[in-house]
């Protein structure tokens, strides 16, 4: 188990919590979008974590060279699976991030990046443990 | 019902295509706006779900072309997306979305949502009702077969076409087309108030006689603005009212009942204008035969700026390959390439009808 893994284990651990420690994804909220169905969850869970390495590698990738306006898409895109998923602060920072293309910034782009990145981590080491939670087999006390 | 969902993002779609499934809705899902419209195309669809950006066509430009589109129905749009600030809300319901859902959405407000556009798209029988209220009228003259099918098919084309012309696009928008498209059908409504002795006169009528009938255009004129009356603010039976009374005016102020000229015939009188006379032209009649489309757009063109708005003969000339697909697949009888009259011979006995 990685030490992003454990850390995001721990913070699940200590219930309620400080906005800067909470989980990244909320489960009740995800639940509740999938009307109690794990198995809708489950599932956006996996499509989430594929889109997430991939929309990360575009904004970087597109951001070094320049491309305002594909890294906008993308991090609108991926606004909108994180939405989806009650990830909520990856949400907001993907949003900064496509406001910042939109405005053609590229140098705000590069500074909410590494937050993005590091947000972006935080959840794909969440992700095994939520699915573990979803599907009633963790330990894992319910966030709130 | 159907759903057809337009969505790019994949755990967007996972998650609209669980959650309406599981209201007992049956959905379909495309992954851009080009392709929806493909779809919306093939008749199956009356509800729409669909984000904004997309590959190839936003929703908003979807929403555009399906309410630019010949249907047989109308095709209710629901905007699903983060883009909610006010001014996009606008936007996107200008564009012909019928209503707006923010992201991250709640359950069961979309599904709230949908039924009530279930709901709505029930009213449609509406439609069917106010379209057998003037078939009904119609059926009087035994002459007219198929014209209140082709007239509302030309009026919508004529509107499509003019919806893209500068002067006139904060004038006709989606629901101008859709209006004129369902009121077109009672420009004659007001003939149930003629009499047998002149209604189903077979041959010319005389000066009297014609008199009596071009009082059919006031007639349904009262009819309808009694109904609104009753019913103020009611936008179809504004419409229909201005169209029964105005159908027969003259751009230069030649026609009847009220001699009205230029922009003072309502927009919706002109175009229904062109699109009775060419109909009327194109038919055969017991005292003449129907002419080709040829002759009749050339009647037509030279009538521009006298009979008829030069705008809309312009849109007319546009789009007259359309025309000739609805003459088409309305076709009663072939034309023939009979003697052409006079222009004011051919236009009179057409009006006259």
């Amino acid at each position: 188990m990685s030490i992003a893994e454990n850390q995001a284990l721990l913070n699940a651990d200590q219930g309620p919590s400080p906005a800067s420690v909470a989980p990244p994804l909320v489960l009740a909220e995800l639940s509740e979008r999938c009307m109690g169905n794990t198995a809708i969850a489950t599932l956006l869970l996996v499509k989430f974590e594929a889109q997430l390495r991939s929309d990360l590698l575009v904004i970087e990738q597109r951001a070094a060279a320049g491309d305002a306006a594909e890294v906008g898409r993308t991090a609108h895109a991926l606004k909108g699976a994180a939405g989806a998923v009650a990830a909520s602060a990856l949400r907001t920072l993907a949003g900064e991030v496509e406001s910042q293309a939109r405005q053609e910034h590229l140098d705000a782009v590069t500074g909410t990046l590494s937050a993005l990145r590091a947000e972006v981590e935080r959840c794909l080491a969440y992700l095994p443990a939520a699915r573990e939670k979803l599907n009633g087999t963790s330990t894992i006390p319910q966030s709130t | 019902m159907n759903i057809l969902v337009a969505e790019d993002n994949e755990v967007q779609a996972v998650l609209l295509e669980a959650t309406l499934t599981q209201a007992g809705f049956q959905v379909t899902c495309v992954r851009d706006g080009a392709e929806a419209l493909e779809r919306v195309r093939t008749g199956e669809f009356r509800l729409v779900v669909t984000d904004w950006e997309m590959p190839r066509m936003t929703g908003p430009e979807l929403c555009r072309a399906i309410r630019a589109e010949d249907l047989p129905g109308y095709v209710y749009i629901i905007l699903v997306t983060s883009r909610d600030t006010a001014q996009e809300r606008v936007q996107g319901l200008a564009s012909g979305a019928d209503d707006f859902v923010a992201k991250p959405f709640n359950p069961a407000e979309l599904i709230e949502r949908l039924h009530t556009a279930e709901r709505i798209l029930s009213l449609e029988t509406r439609d069917v009702a106010i379209f057998a209220m003037a078939k009904l009228a119609e059926s009087r003259d035994p002459e007219t077969g198929a014209h209140l099918e082709r007239v509302r098919s030309y009026c919508r084309v004529l509107a499509q076409d003019l919806a893209g012309v500068e002067k006139f696009k904060d004038r006709i928008d989606g629901e101008f087309i859709r209006l004129i498209y369902l009121t077109s059908p009672l420009h004659d409504i007001g003939k149930v108030g003629i009499p047998d002795c002149v209604l189903l006169n077979p041959g010319r009528l005389n000066d009297r006689e014609f008199e009596i009938m071009k009082t059919h255009a006031a007639l349904g004129a009262e009819t309808l603005g009694a109904a609104l009356r009753t019913f103020p603010g009611v936008k179809f039976l504004e419409m229909g009212r201005d169209i029964a009374a105005t159908h027969h005016e003259r751009w230069n102020g030649d026609g009847y009942p009220a001699k009205l000229s230029g922009e003072q015939i309502p927009l919706c009188g002109r175009i229904v204008a062109l699109a009775d006379v060419y109909d009327a032209l194109t038919s055969k009649r017991v005292y003449k035969a129907a002419f080709s489309h040829d002759i009749a757009r050339s009647m037509i063109v030279k009538e521009s700026g006298e009979h008829f708005d030069p705008d809309i003969v312009a849109a007319f000339v546009r789009s007259q390959a359309r025309f000739q697909e609805i003459r088409d697949r309305f076709a009663e009888l072939a034309p023939t390439q009979a003697n052409s009259p006079t222009l004011t011979e051919a236009l009179n006995t057409a009006i006259a009808a």
